[in-house]
């Protein structure tokens, strides 16, 4: 049996060992492939890391992006903040006569966005050759 | 075996530290031994729940796992109120509350608000693994 006081030592170990790994980095990277841009999102989108989101998604189609290509595969985690901010950038590209695919094959993220719904607003492809190939 | 047990963890109610009670509560479910694709589910639940009562304007975030035979129980404490962050320029873009809320409560059906006053409660179960008996 776990006594309260092993247990409270164990959580006193493990919230330091948590503060000390956890780190969010959220990686943008952006390509071209023809006609479209390659957004490359690596890390975890939450409510600290979605605004990084945003404002490049806007500075992008403030830009002139008008096909992109957001590739999820590097996602480890995304909450509805994230979703949030991908269906303002959609929104915003079809305002401007724009178009905008995920690529996301499998994992936590493809779970919410099908939980939520947004596989049937967001064309979803499993590889970004399948994005640029629509 | 475990028989009935409380872990906790206090953390500054910023958005930065939504990934450290993601991470913590992820470690206390494979500790226990939920399962992975639970482990996820929780985890988003937690994010959400965080972002709930950061949007709120609280000041502190106090996460509480009960472990008690037959069920693990996450709670989410808000502690204390500021200026909600609701009207902030991008958050408009964000899934509202109820959205938000719906979305945990489509994987944990007992995902309840608790309280909506001070201090702002959020709660939901899963089931303990079964302990293999010798």
């Amino acid at each position: 049996m776990m006594s309260p006081e092993r247990a409270l030592t164990w959580v006193t170990y493990t919230s330091r060992a948590v503060r000390k790994e956890v780190s969010i980095d959220l990686e943008l990277r952006t390509r071209t492939e023809g006609a479209w841009t390659i957004l490359e999102v690596v890390g975890e989108v939450d409510l600290y890391t979605a605004p990084a989101l945003h404002d490049r998604l806007v500075a992008m189609i403030d830009g002139g992006t008008r096909s992109l290509a957001v590739d999820l595969q590097g996602v480890g985690f995304m909450d509805s903040s994230g979703l949030g901010v991908l269906v303002g950038g959609l929104k915003r590209l079809r305002e401007n006569g724009g178009q905008m695919s995920l690529v996301c094959r499998e994992g936590s993220t493809l779970k919410v966005l099908t939980v939520t719904g947004l596989d049937r607003v967001f064309p979803i492809h499993a590889t970004v050759a399948d994005a640029t190939a629509s | 075996m475990i028989v009935s047990d409380q872990l906790s963890l206090d953390l500054p109610a910023d958005p930065a530290q939504i990934g450290t009670a993601r991470a913590f509560a992820a470690r206390v479910g494979g500790h226990l031994g939920v399962g992975e694709e639970t482990v996820e589910d929780i985890k988003l639940a937690i994010s959400e729940a965080c972002t709930e009562a950061i949007a709120l304007g609280v000041l502190g975030l106090h996460l509480l796992v009960s472990v008690e035979p037959g069920a693990i129980t996450f709670e989410l404490e808000g502690q204390g109120v500021r200026d909600p962050l609701l009207s902030s320029k991008w958050f408009a873009e964000l899934f509202d509350g109820p959205a938000r809320l719906e979305l945990v409560r489509s994987l944990f059906p007992d995902f309840a608000v608790v309280s909506e006053g001070e201090p702002f409660v959020l709660r939901f179960s899963v089931p303990a693994p079964a302990t293999p008996t010798a």
